[in-house]
C-alpha cells in the first residue's frame, strides 16, 4: 500500500519551500508572533533551551580548528544562560566567589567534580567541558612545546 | 563556523541500506546544477552568499543529496531554501530521511542563535507540504503558508536525525 504520508514521492522537483517574503508587513507580524512565543516561555524552559545551544556551540567547538575558547569562557556563558550572578553560583556551590573567577579567567583549572555539578545543573556532560580543557592544552602544548616532544622517539628508546 | 556533521544516515529504499553522510558548507565544485536535474539556481546564490548554503553529501563518494539555504533576519534563522536531489523525490525516489537531517540541522542552528527568536526555525512552505511539515517535522502553521518548528520539537527532530 502506498503511504500516504510520502508526499515526496508525488512531488515533480524537489524545492520544499517558498522564499521568505522578509519586509512585508506579514513578515513582520509573522516576527512578532515568533518573538511572543518566546516570552511566553516559563523562563526554566527558556534557560533549558538555552542551555541545549550551549552544549551545541561546545560540541561545534571541539570538532573545529577555530581559535581557542578557554574552558572557564564557557563556563562563564552557562552562568549567565542562567540569569544569575556569578557570586550567587559561587555560593550556591559553596566555594569562594575568587576561585569560582580563576576558573572563569583560566588561571585555574576546571575540576572533575565542577565539572560533574555543571552537569548535573545543564544536562552537558562532565566529559563535554573537560574534553575542551584537555584539547586546548593538547593544542597549546602542540603549538608551543612541539620540539621538546617531537624528540622521543620509540626506535631510540627500544633500541 | 564551519560545521561538519559525520556519520549522519540516510536510507536506501532499495536494498534497505543506511548510506553514512555528512552536512558541511558548500564547496563550489559541489554546487548542484540544472542540467542535473536539480530544480533551483543554486549558483546565483552561491556566488552571492556562499556562507548560508549547506550540503548534504555522502562521506564515501561526495554524492550530493541535498541543499539548504539558512538565512537569518533580524535574529531570526529562516529556511530559506531546501532542495533534495531529483533522485531522492518522485516516484523512484531512492532515499529517506534527506530532508529530515536538513530540517534538524536547521533547528540545531535555531538553539545556538543568541537572540529573540533563540529555537525557532521558520519557513514558507508550498502550499501542498503543509500539512507534510506538520506531520513529520511538527511544524506550526501560522500567518498564511508561513510555518515555524519550535526549540522543543527542534530538539526532537536533532534527536532522531543528527544522532552521530
Amino acid at each position: 500500500m502506498k503511504d500516504k504520508k510520502d508526499i515526496l514521492s508525488q512531488l515533480s522537483n524537489g524545492v520544499l519551500t517558498e522564499r521568505m517574503d522578509i519586509g512585508t508587513k506579514e513578515f513582520e507580524d509573522f516576527k512578532l508572533l515568533i518573538r511572543s512565543k518566546v516570552a511566553e516561555t516559563p523562563k526554566e524552559e527558556r534557560i533549558k533551551i538555552s542551555l541545549i545551544g550551549l552544549k551545541f556551540q561546545i560540541e561545534d567547538y571541539i570538532k573545529s580548528s577555530q581559535k581557542t575558547v578557554p574552558v572557564g569562557k564557557f563556563v562563564k556563558m552557562f552562568i549567565d544562560l542562567l540569569e544569575i550572578r556569578q557570586v550567587d553560583f559561587a555560593n550556591y556551590l559553596n566555594v569562594r566567589p575568587s576561585n569560582l573567577s580563576k576558573i572563569l579567567n583560566g588561571e585555574r583549572r576546571l575540576t572533575i567534580e565542577l565539572a560533574l555539578i555543571i552537569e548535573q545543573i545543564s544536562n552537558i556532560d562532565a566529559e563535554l567541558w573537560l574534553r575542551v580543557q584537555n584539547m586546548n592544552e593538547i593544542r597549546s602544548i602542540q603549538k608551543y612545546n612541539a620540539q621538546s616532544i617531537e624528540k622521543y622517539k620509540l626506535k631510540e628508546l627500544i633500541n | 563556523m564551519l560545521y561538519i556533521f559525520d556519520n549522519l544516515k540516510i536510507f536506501n529504499r532499495k536494498g534497505n541500506l543506511e548510506i553514512e553522510c555528512q552536512i558541511e558548507q558548500i564547496s563550489k565544485d559541489l554546487v548542484p546544477k540544472k542540467k542535473d536535474g536539480w530544480a533551483f539556481n543554486w549558483l546565483n546564490i552561491y556566488r552571492k552568499r556562499p556562507e548560508t548554503i549547506f550540503m548534504l553529501i555522502e562521506k564515501r563518494s561526495n554524492k550530493l543529496h541535498g541543499v539548504i539555504q539558512l538565512i537569518e533576519d533580524d535574529g531570526m534563522l529562516i529556511m530559506e531554501l531546501i532542495e533534495i536531489a531529483p533522485f531522492n523525490i518522485g516516484t523512484k525516489k531512492e532515499n529517506d530521511h534527506v530532508a529530515g537531517c536538513m530540517i534538524a540541522f536547521g533547528c540545531r542552528q535555531a538553539l545556538m542563535l543568541n537572540s529573540a527568536y533563540k529555537g525557532y526555525l521558520t519557513f514558507v512552505s508550498k502550499t501542498s507540504l503543509i500539512e507534510w511539515y506538520k506531520t513529520n517535522y511538527y511544524a506550526t502553521q501560522t500567518i498564511g503558508p508561513r510555518m515555524y518548528i519550535d526549540p522543543i520539537s527542534g530538539e526532537k527532530l536533532i534527536s532522531k536525525y543528527l544522532k552521530e
